[in-house]
């Protein structure tokens, strides 16, 4: 009887041992259909800034649209109408993928798509991102929303679409418009600081137009020099969200690619044209640009373009502009947005009470909760008005040259492989791409997504203040998506990742924050340790 | 004929009985056979493998290397025209290893010589010192973490000490933080110990020690000349033992940083392999360099084992 029962257990146990292993290579769809004979689809997302409610609004409108969906697939099989299943997730990071996509459609973050795509976990939707949006109610092609370059890196396995991007990640400095209307940090048209929002001399800002979202502030390093010191009477003059110093290193490279300009900024990824704007810097900080132009025709010919002058002059930025006495790293960034989100009404210490902050665009969204709760006061996400701050130019010569900006996070979202119902799942795709669906996720988020899409006169009322912002600055920016289909990229992928590249100085070296602030570089001496590391891994 | 009806009874009997038991057995001993054969077998030929393929993005795999198949050995000599501080590597690696077996040895065998003698609250001892070996490490350093930054930290600056940043002791660029990061280590690590040296000291027969009392021996010469003889092959293996973890330890720097940059004041080797291979297709092009190196490793611990192994026969001649 004794023997009997320990063969049992022993068996049980190393069967549920071989179970748990097995379970984790199959599908989690448990339940491929409701009781009520519709189809369900699971939706994976990352439950990090951008949240999940926006899904749910579009997945509701696509029931409403398509109450009776039925297809060939779901017919044979007696079904009719489609249930959806939102499974938000921190384990949906794009690293963790590989160990089963256990959702039918994802909608993440950090996805190394080209190796995903190789490997064959992603559906192919080429016919989906191709084909006319009528069937769920718009105009055109997914892909005709899709910026070139994207599109070129999408397609680069097999000259076949298998996934879309999600999200943009744009690295900003975020400022209260209230409390720099309180406080007077507009400038005027002679470049004066002491104006407000809605003054009629407010300075054209960066981009020399006025009448765009970026009048009266900072045009120069030297006028964010000024908006600094204005700030630091009263103020911690910026926040950095604590955790992680990789913010401002991310945040930084928006000037790297605001002075090059788009072109010159996608050579780095295609290395494909030529360089114009190569340089040295001497010890003392003086930049000198090569006489000639550079050719960069061929990957091996792309290490030169460590030496690109706008490199230099974000680093210099950084230390010599942000760092000098301005930056505090807050404990954690939700820290950060509570005290940031307070400051206007002006009850914070002035260690906790922030004139701007280094954040991603995503995070209105993420400090939803102490908006809500500012709604007391009268805030809320829809009264309050946060706004990006534009990259100033590091020089006015540079003044009026097009705002570039960069969208970084690598993410991405697509149909799986072993989704149950692949042609659903593909049109329920299509359907988040439509005007309205990125208008809805973009009001609902206050993010906005990386397709050319308007806002629905619908939903401009929802919308705060902060994501009509967003709209505006991918109206007047060229955007820099930094991804590279070459080959030798997608080999290097360490070299290559967004942390790493440019900034890397050393194998396990690259956040320049850090370098810093513990003295360790100087801009030029990093600046130089860019280029001669990177002729160290380049070719080899 | 009855004799041998019972007798063929009696022998069907013990043939399903020795079913019974080879069934048993198999049962018992699959699961750990077949972790072995994967996670010992298959994977250090894996990464044997793997030091000598790179990683081939059209493939979305690992391919031989052809041209130099000793391309990653030569990587790793290398490693130091990359910017990495080898050397400060290796040296907070041996001190680790160094002060493992100094303060965290011989205070676990005196702790355990007082689990032992059964001294006064050593039941309370027993459990307090076990208690980090059993509480998961991640939330022990998380708790940890928080008191040193933001009461430790605080006070001092109370007091009038200025740190760089919030991280106040635990600043990964300070001179402070691998002392503290060394003392919290060696103390996690403090109930392992005490618990198999104060089972090894179990084991010493009361007589021996009864007569070395009776001989008028007091505490110290007890352990020095009773017990420590008898829980010495314990000892041995012990310090044996950690010398194949001196590159593998990464002193639980991911817990308390995550993947940090360049900071040669507190990173280890096995801190260094720890983070240049994580799980992620991000990364899979570092682990050919990464098996190189660590097979490299692995070649200087086994030397050093044979070396502490001769040492130790020496003694014990």
């Amino acid at each position: 009887m004794n023997r009997k029962f320990n063969i049992c257990n022993i068996s049980m146990i190393v069967c549920s041992f071989c179970l748990v292993g097995l379970t984790s290579c199959k599908k989690n769809n448990v339940e491929p259909h409701s009781k009520d004979g519709k189809a369900i689809i699971y939706i994976g997302t990352y439950d990090g800034g951008v949240g999940y409610e926006w899904i749910n609004t579009i997945c509701n409108r696509f029931n409403e649209q398509f109450a009776d969906y039925t297809d060939p697939q779901l017919e044979s099989q007696g079904l009719k109408g489609v249930e959806f299943r939102v499974d938000p997730n921190e384990s949906y990071y794009g690293e963790n993928l590989e160990s089963g996509l256990t959702a039918d459609i994802y909608f993440t973050e950090m996805v190394d798509y080209a190796y995903y795509a190789r490997k064959g976990i992603f559906l192919d939707i080429t016919d989906t991102v191709t084909s006319s949006l009528s069937d769920v109610g718009d105009t055109g092609t997914i892909a005709d929303k899709l910026d070139s370059n994207l599109k070129s890196f999408l397609t680069c396995i097999d000259n076949k679409y298998y996934g879309l991007p999600f999200y943009e990640g744009f690295y900003n400095l975020m400022y209260d418009v209230d409390l720099f209307d309180k406080e007077q940090l507009f400038f005027d048209s002679d470049g004066v600081i002491g104006e407000t929002s809605e003054s009629a001399n407010l300075s054209k800002g960066p981009d020399n137009v006025a009448g765009t979202w970026d009048d009266g502030l900072p045009r120069t390093y030297e006028e964010f020099d000024v908006l600094m010191d204005n700030l630091s009477g009263s103020y911690t003059p910026i926040v950095l969200t604590g955790g992680t110093t990789s913010y401002v290193n991310r945040y930084i490279q928006n000037h790297f690619v605001n002075y090059e300009g788009k072109e010159q900024s996608m050579l780095n990824y295609n290395f494909n044209g030529v360089a114009t704007d190569l340089g040295t810097v001497t010890s003392t900080g003086v930049a000198n640009k090569d006489e000639q132009t550079t050719p960069i025709s061929q990957y091996s010919e792309g290490v030169e373009l460590q030496r690109q002058l706008g490199k230099y002059y974000a680093l210099d930025f950084l230390k010599n502009h942000m760092m000098n006495g301005n930056l505090k790293t807050a404990s954690s960034h939700k820290e950060a947005q509570k005290d940031f989100i307070s400051t206007k009404y002006g009850n914070n210490r002035k260690e906790y009470a922030y004139g701007l902050i280094v954040e991603g665009s995503w995070w209105e969204n993420e400090a939803s909760t102490y908006l809500k709760a500012d709604e007391a006061k009268g805030g809320g996400k829809l009264n309050r008005r946060f706004g990006v701050l534009p990259i100033p130019k590091q020089s006015e010569e540079k003044l009026g040259e097009k705002q570039t900006v960069i969208s970084l996070n690598s993410s991405f979202c697509f149909v799986a492989k072993n989704t149950t119902y692949p042609e659903l799942s593909k049109k329920v795709l299509k359907f988040f791409h439509t005007n309205k669906s990125l208008s809805s996720f973009t009001t609902s988020t206050s993010t906005t997504r990386a397709f050319s899409y308007t806002i629905e006169d619908s939903d401009a009322p929802n919308c705060s203040y902060f994501a009509h912002q967003l709209i505006e600055m991918k109206k007047t920016c060229d955007i820099v998506y930094p991804y590279s289909s070459d080959s030798h990229v997608l080999d290097k992928k360490t070299n290559f990742k967004m942390d790493n590249y440019p900034w890397a100085i050393g194998i396990t070296t690259s956040n320049v924050f850090d370098q810093f602030n513990n003295g360790l570089e100087t801009p030029v001496s990093y600046f130089e340790k860019m280029y001669t590391y990177a002729k160290q891994w380049w070719d080899k | 004929m009855t004799k041998a009806l019972l007798g063929n009874r009696n022998k069907t009997k013990s043939s399903t009985s020795s079913k019974k038991d080879k069934i048993f057995f198999y049962a018992l001993i699959i699961l750990p056979l077949v972790q072995f054969l994967i996670f010992y077998v298959y994977v250090n030929f894996n990464s044997i493998l793997l030091s000598f393929q790179k990683y081939d993005s059209s493939s979305a795999g690992f391919i031989f290397l052809t041209d130099n198949v000793f391309k990653n050995y030569q990587g790793v000599f290398e490693l130091g025209n990359l910017g990495l501080d080898l050397g400060k590597l290796i040296l907070n690696s041996v001190i680790l290893w160094v002060c493992m077996v100094a303060f965290g040895t011989i205070p676990a065998i005196i702790f355990s010589f007082y689990i032992y003698r059964k001294r006064t609250l050593y039941h309370f001892f027993k459990f307090f010192l076990f208690l980090p070996s059993i509480i998961p490490s991640i939330l022990l350093t998380t708790v940890f973490k928080g008191f040193m930054i933001d009461c430790v930290s605080n006070i001092m600056s109370m007091l009038g000490t200025t740190f760089k940043t919030s991280n106040g002791l635990l600043d990964p660029y300070s001179d402070t933080a691998f002392p503290v990061l060394l003392i919290y280590y060696i103390w996690i690590s403090f109930g392992a110990q005490v618990l198999f040296y104060s089972n090894a000291m179990a084991q010493t027969s009361p007589s021996l020690v009864e007569a070395s009392q009776l001989d008028g021996c007091g505490e110290g010469r007890i352990l020095l000349h009773v017990v420590l003889p008898g829980i010495m092959p314990t000892v041995k293996t012990f310090i044996i033992a950690s010398i194949a973890g001196l590159f593998t330890n990464q002193m639980l720097l991911f817990n308390f940083y995550g993947t940090i940059d360049n900071a040669p004041n507190i990173a280890t080797i096995g801190y260094f392999i720890y983070s240049m291979a994580a799980p992620g297709p991000s990364n899979y092009d570092n682990y050919p360099l990464m098996s190189a190196f660590g097979l490299l490793c692995s070649i200087i611990a086994i030397s050093a084992i044979f070396v502490i192994n001769k040492i130790f026969k020496r003694f014990e001649k």
